[in-house]
């Protein structure tokens, strides 16, 4: 007996997209193949078999995927050639064209917000507001780097040539030059949040829209080799030296870029740059074994060290009878030593809770 | 159910389908059923694998396809027979009963009785 949902075309889909994911038919052996199975439950309907009956049978001498895959691979040498191109471009117009034309329509957003509202209240809600959004959209996209993945393979798979062109899109519209729209300069509308909308919220909150692209993007960089899903504990357990190293980079530029909001004493702004390292080294301390953290720490936060002492150093000799960098180097060791020891605890408590099933 | 081997069925599918289309242009799954009424259903192959033999002789001009829409309105690709496929099946066709004549005649000699020293 079949089932009364059974729905042929959905069925036959779905079997010819498990051969596509074999990745060696073209568009065209996936529509005969399609077309073959449509001919086949067709004729033992006729035979007095139900659609779902007449279906099954139909895939069963059509043959499994992986035997269709290796007998197509032999023909279709070039599939997989064609599929590295096609990924090649897909990936350029996607991480050059798309990004670009984004900043063109943000410069834009900058240049109409400060038209209208110049450094109102409302131009620093808008702008704060459309950071945060943004904010949460690059972590979304990181944590959908799954799904992002199936839907990109499943475009290649069932019209490649269809989808690099669509891709293409994004890189024509950006020709088009943004002083078509109004007469600005797109490098310098983008530093509006910095120079010209006066308000340490909008430009910290600037600050952490562009550490979040740094941020993902390198998220997603160094969870290429793993195997599992993209969760912060993959990235944080046993870390490389290269992400421990460009992770120290961003943590300074995030620490840095609190100096921005502007504080009353020099001991708050140094309490916030610390923070920012004790949240950094609480990371590393709860994702990793006792012994091991030392060296993560020493890796990750040399960059930071340096350049607080080095940078730091000179801005005091500048400004002459200033001694800010004992504040904030003080405030970099304090949150390094605190996160680390939270982080120990925490994990401690953690691994006690659940004890580990042998 | 004969299930031919391998090898024997990659071979030998080449020259059945050049038979098959020499009389009519045809589509996969009617090469199929007539493979199928042909052999009483006696041939146990995955109807699937006639697709790249059939991609293999587009390839190599002995076939030639062409989508077009059936009266049900779907679309299915249509063989037709080339002049380099017919050529190309006279001379698979003469070497098959040429292989064929010698099997039988060393399947029909006697099993000589042969004496180990």
């Amino acid at each position: 007996m079949g089932s009364s949902n059974f729905n042929l075309q959905q069925s036959i889909n779905h079997y010819i997209s498990l051969i596509q994911i074999q990745g060696s038919i073209t568009p065209s052996d996936a529509a005969e193949l399609t077309a073959h199975l449509y001919d086949a439950t067709d004729a033992l309907k006729q035979q007095g078999l139900s659609e779902e009956e007449a279906f099954t049978i139909a895939c069963k001498r059509l043959g499994n995927e992986i035997i269709l895959a290796e007998e197509y691979s032999k023909v279709n040498t070039s599939v997989h050639t064609n599929k590295v191109w096609a990924y090649l471009f897909i990936g350029f117009n996607l991480l050059y064209a798309l990004p670009s034309i984004f900043l063109s329509i943000v410069a834009l957003l900058y240049h109409l917000v400060y038209k209208h509202f110049n450094t109102s209240l409302t131009s620093v809600c808008i702008i704060t507001a459309f950071h945060l959004v943004f904010t949460a959209f690059v972590w979304y996209i990181v944590k959908s780097k799954k799904e992002i993945s199936r839907f990109i393979e499943k475009q290649v798979d069932q019209n490649n040539l269809r989808f690099v062109c669509i891709t293409f899109i994004p890189l024509f519209l950006n020709t088009i030059p943004l002083r078509y729209f109004s007469n600005i300069e797109q490098s310098v509308a983008l530093r509006y949040p910095v120079y010209a909308f006066n308000s340490s919220i909008s430009e910290f909150s600037f600050y952490i829209a562009i550490m979040s692209i740094i941020a993902g993007t390198l998220s997603l960089i160094f969870s290429i080799n793993k195997t599992e899903n993209l969760t912060i504990s993959v990235l944080f357990q046993k870390p490389s030296v290269p992400f421990l190293f460009s992770f120290g980079v961003v943590i300074e530029l995030f620490a840095a870029s609190t100096r921005s909001i502007r504080m009353n004493s020099i001991a708050g702004s140094a309490i916030t740059f610390g923070l920012i390292y004790m949240a950094a080294s609480f990371l590393i301390a709860f994702y990793n074994k006792k012994d091991s953290i030392r060296k993560y720490l020493i890796i990750s936060m040399l960059f930071g060290f340096l350049m607080e002492i080095g940078f730091g150093f000179i801005a005091d000799t500048e400004r002459g009878d200033t001694y800010y960098t004992v504040y904030f180097v003080s405030a970099m060791i304090l949150g390094i030593v605190i996160g680390s020891y939270i982080g120990i605890k925490l994990r401690d408590q953690n691994t006690l809770s659940k004890p580990e099933i042998l | 159910m004969i299930e031919l081997n391998k090898d024997l069925m990659a071979s030998s599918l080449a020259p059945i389908v050049l038979l098959i289309l020499r009389r009519q242009e045809s589509y996969g799954y009617q090469i199929i059923q007539e493979l199928r009424d042909k052999t009483g259903g006696e041939l146990n192959v995955a109807e699937g694998t006639l697709y790249p033999v059939l991609k293999k002789m587009e390839a190599k001009n002995w076939i030639e396809g062409t989508w077009k829409k059936a009266d049900s309105g779907r679309e299915r690709r249509y063989y037709t027979l080339t002049s380099k496929g017919k050529q190309e099946l006279e001379e698979q066709y003469s070497q098959l009963n040429f292989i064929n004549t010698l099997i039988h005649k060393l399947w029909d000699l006697p099993i000589s009785i042969s004496s180990n020293p």
